[in-house]
């Protein structure tokens, strides 16, 4: 039955209908089929549930956060002032595209705005420095998942809301991979230009004076990501406080600018209850779905299932990271969440590994989906932000950071300690 | 395999990190009672943490037929109706036996309460271990308590708070422990074993073992879906259920000071001990404790459930523990 | 199709406004968030009780704002078949989605309103029903109705969105059917296209 669900579930999404109204419909024919209790008149009781969760008000925060630093042009000066930095590395701008996503992934929680505002600022300089436009593209299209991973991420927050999990412990969990992803992201580029040069381009050298004076505009993402960050880890906010922080400190920087105006809040508002609402419908109707796959036993029979498998704790994991990678071609990063946890997750526990270390794993393999054909939402906004020229180029430029990616994932299955390191020391 | 629907039984367990759901309730509801039933009765199992709920649905669920048994702490519920909170109120139970004494007067009019307002059948009456405050900074009395922030888990503990200068912060029980350790909140307040599983002394250093209240809670049933049962099925439940019961209270019992041992110096059968400081209330605070009840947390409660519930308190309760409730 | 005979929008404006409104709430609730922490610091008090009023304040500008999302084609669809169809069984796609959106939108309304009425009538002493466990005690009815009203305004733009494009069928008037509920995304308003206007004049 979980196996004609799954089907089912997968050709009405793909069919192009709302993925929120998938779930719902499947919820309804399991819940009324499988079910000898008509499930439906729970939903009101277990979305208000859903919807009234103070961990969940940290979703349109943080979209809030990051609307409200494009459109006041803060993540724009930071691009160039990075750029300064790091422009003289074979690869040039590639880094820059990379700092600054890192960058900006510490201060906001997606992967779609990351990619979108850095990309935004970075395309034009294709033509204008002669750059290959496939590995460049690529290392945007790459550069923007790490919203989600570096922290805060709102694909944590979600995983964190549906496997009842610590957000403080994956953050702590996710910052050492996050950081070594963006250096591995480099370090593909640097390979790359050395070994086919015609990829970088014209690099600028800033001489120091430049670079000092491109210093203030660095302070307000590093100021957010210790407001942000920090006020967790020292004490005094929960994360979703943390993210109320950041959003009032990235108003007063857009004030100190003399940037904010009713235009500029009325768009940051559009923008962020369109993201919120549309993130938000799909978790709640996904919160019922778990309710249902748990009432009628479907999530004890998949675990019992793979426990009568008697597979090799290791051999099942490879299997699933690379279902994981398959599926992740064909699905929208948030529907991969939303959908496949409460399934997989009790499964990772029962195989005896770590919910917290899983979480991590887990979030890469979103990351890659975003940026493998033929759905990639971050080869999409790419594309889009740069307006012309072939789907194929962003495809083919993100490959080497998708190597990169999963040889993170097979890092962390031989060392958990890259993730697991952090939490366990401040804990 | 679903053929005769009476025997499938949807059951709600209570949060599935306690050593109640772990060791008594799962293998009772998943082993015995099926096996008992040579099979007819089937059970599917869950915590309610596990189902993705936060705590107070049970009551609505089961209310709705949604499932047909579910546990649930009464003071998750004591919005539902103030009602929940009368066996449990903050400071009436110095100790688990006065608890147990305090339940059993109450627990027909409870018991005749949920029937008839809300179509459920009270099968077992449980609890936790002793509710003790888990502080990070020192403390020698309540009096030291006076402008910390507390994690409560009902309405009766804020009333308590409040009355000794705290401020009750409303926390989710997995967010206590980080919020301990890092200072969000100065103390948080659970069950003496259940603080030690939760690993709250990674965070906390100081224990306070004034048992402030118990975590009273219920397993119950959907009494349609119960009359609908079976008759030889029902009777199963029904001969093996008061044993159950009996079975959490000796838990409670034999867990309030091994959980007090676990946090602080040991021995503890669970672990390795957390190493907290120990500090026990003075006869100071428990004449405090019972003065804030008698002159706060009562009245309030009362006020909240309204006059007809204050005399059945007085005609109940206040036949055991000599209490008396304001009834206008 | 020219601009002339573009279809209007179902409840285009309105839908607009409270996206703005609920926004401003957020901020609001932001705000008060980040005041409630440092009165936490300065006074160890919690002044506004801004854990529980926040909480509300998402519940219901999230419900107010699905229909936003409708309407500016934001909810999320994956045309990985879709875009293999013919032109017609994309619009019969385009029809059916939008039939079961507003269903999951009905269906959450309705049982939203429920959750409301059965908070309403908890049989307890007043006429507020059941109530918060916290010390703002709130009647929870207020919240969950304001909720539900949300869910209904959903509800009800789905639903105008579906009525007008069975209209449309029926006039075999397709186009204003993809320009009204296709995946394609309209051209103004787009996220991007305005992101890139405005960066157009960023000097890098
Ligand atoms: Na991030
Ligand atoms: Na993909």
């Amino acid at each position: 039955m979980t196996v004609i669900a799954v089907i089912l579930l997968l050709l009405l999404a793909a069919s192009g209908i709302y993925v929120a109204a998938v779930l719902g419909l499947v919820s309804v024919i399991l819940g009324e089929t499988f079910s000898f209790l008509p499930l439906m008149p729970s939903l009101g009781t277990v979305s208000w549930g859903a919807s009234s969760n103070f961990l969940l008000v940290a979703v349109p925060l943080f979209i809030l956060m990051g609307e409200i630093l494009l459109r006041t042009g803060i993540a724009a000066d930071m691009f160039n002032a990075l750029d300064k930095w790091v422009n003289w590395i074979p690869g040039g701008l590639m880094h820059t595209n990379v700092a600054s996503t890192a960058l900006f992934a510490a201060t906001t929680g997606s992967s779609v705005a990351t990619a979108a505002t850095i990309g935004t600022v970075a395309v034009p300089n294709i033509e204008k420095h002669g750059y290959g436009p496939s590995l460049f593209l690529g290392s945007l299209a790459a550069g923007g998942t790490l919203g989600i991973l570096i922290p805060p991420s709102i694909s944590i927050i979600i995983y964190a809301f549906l496997t009842d999990s610590s957000v403080n412990d994956l953050y702590l969990a996710a910052m050492i991979p996050g950081f070594s992803l963006a250096v591995m992201f480099s370090v593909a580029i640097y390979i790359a230009c050395k070994i086919n040069p015609s990829l970088s381009g014209t690099r600028d050298k800033a001489n120091w004076s430049e670079r000092f004076r491109a210093l203030p505009h660095l302070l307000p993402p590093i100021i957010l990501f210790l407001v942000v960050i920090g006020s967790i880890y020292i004490g005094i906010a929960t994360p979703t406080e943390a993210a109320s922080l950041g959003v009032v400190a990235s108003l007063i920087f857009g004030l100190s600018r003399k940037r904010i105006n009713l235009e500029v809040l009325k768009r940051s508002f559009e923008g962020t209850m369109k993201t919120t609402s549309m993130v938000l419908l799909i978790v709640v109707v996904a919160h019922f779905l778990n309710f249902v796959l748990q009432t009628i036993g479907a999530t004890q029979f998949i675990t019992d299932f793979m426990d009568n498998l008697g597979l090799n704790p290791y051999v099942a994991i490879v299997l699933i990271i690379a279902f994981y990678l398959v599926l992740g071609m064909f699905m929208e990063g948030l529907t991969l969440i939303t959908v496949t946890t409460p399934i997989v997750v009790p499964v990772i526990l029962a195989l005896g590994f770590d919910q917290i270390w899983f979480g991590i794993v887990f979030v890469i393999l979103i990351e890659a989906s975003l940026i493998t054909p033929p759905i990639g939402i971050n080869l999409f906004v790419v594309q889009a932000v740069r307006g012309k020229g072939e789907f194929r180029d962003v495809v083919i430029g993100s490959l080497p950071f998708l190597i990169m990616m999963i040889g993170m994932i097979f890092l962390l299955l031989l060392f958990p300690g890259i993730a697991m390191w952090l939490p366990n020391l401040l804990n | 395999n679903f053929a005769n629907a009476k025997d499938l039984l949807n059951v709600i367990g209570n949060v599935s990190v306690t050593t109640q759901f772990k060791t008594l309730q799962k293998p009772f509801w998943t082993e015995k009672v099926p096996d008992a039933s040579g099979g007819k009765i089937k059970v599917n199992f869950k915590g309610w943490n596990e189902m993705g709920l936060k705590g107070p649905e049970g009551l609505r669920l089961l209310m709705k037929g949604q499932t047909q048994v579910a546990s649930f702490q009464l003071g998750h519920v004591s919005g539902e109706h103030p009602i929940n909170d009368t066996t449990d109120l903050a400071g009436m139970s110095p100790t688990i036996d006065d608890f147990w004494k305090v339940t059993q007067a109450f627990r027909p009019t409870l018991e005749k309460f949920y029937e008839d307002n809300f179509g459920v059948k009270i099968l077992t009456m449980q609890s936790f271990q002793a509710q003790i405050l888990y502080c990070r900074d020192p403390l020698k009395s309540l009096a030291d308590m006076k402008g910390r922030k507390v994690r409560s888990s009902g309405v009766s503990q804020s009333d308590f708070l409040s009355a000794i200068g705290a401020s009750a912060i409303p926390m989710s029980f997995t967010e206590v422990q980080q919020g301990l350790q890092k200072g969000v909140i100065d103390c948080a307040i659970t069950g003496t074993l259940g603080g030690y599983s939760a690993k709250w002394w990674e965070g906390a250093n100081y224990l306070y073992t004034l048992p402030i209240n118990f975590a009273a809670g219920v397993t119950a049933v959907n009494i349609k879906a119960w009359n609908s049962m079976d008759p030889s099925n029902r009777k199963i439940i029904e001969d093996r259920i008061k044993a159950h019961e009996q079975a959490m209270w000796d838990l409670n019992r034999s867990e309030g000071e091994m959980g007090i041992l676990c946090n602080t110096t040991g021995p503890c059968p669970e672990g390795k001990p957390g190493g907290m400081k120990r500090v026990d209330p003075s006869n100071a605070d428990m004449k405090l404790l019972k003065k804030i009840m008698l002159e706060t947390v009562l009245p309030r409660w009362a006020k909240r459930c309204g006059s007809e519930c204050a005399k059945q308190f007085n005609n109940t309760i206040g036949k055991v523990t000599g209490l008396s409730a304001p009834t206008s | 199709m020219n601009s002339q005979n573009k279809p209007k929008i179902p409840f285009e404006k309105t839908t607009n406004f409270f996206a703005w409104i609920a926004g401003a709430l957020i901020l609001f609730a932001a705000i008060l968030v980040s005041l409630d922490i440092l009165a936490r610091e300065i006074f160890s008090d919690n002044l506004f009780e801004s854990y529980e009023i926040s909480i509300y304040i998402f519940a219901v500008t999230v419900a107010f704002s699905y229909a936003y999302a409708l309407t500016t084609k934001t909810h999320i669809r994956i045309d990985a078949l879709y875009v293999h169809l013919p032109y017609i069984y994309r619009v019969i796609l385009d029809i059916f989605s939008c039939a079961v959106i507003s269903m999951v939108a009905v269906g959450l309304a309705y049982y939203g309103w429920l959750t409301a009425l059965e908070s309403l009538s908890f049989p307890t002493n007043d006429i507020w029903g059941a109530r918060s466990v916290s010390d703002l005690y709130v009647p929870l009815v207020i919240p969950q109705a304001m909720w539900a009203l949300g869910l209904t305004w959903f509800a009800l733009t789905s639903l105008l969105f579906l009525l007008k494009s069975l209209y449309f069928f029926s006039k075999k008037d397709y186009k204003s059917i993809t320009y009204l509920i296709g995946i394609q995304k309209r051209e103004e308003g787009d996220e991007l296209t305005e992101a890139l206007e405005l960066t157009k004049n960023e000097k890098i």
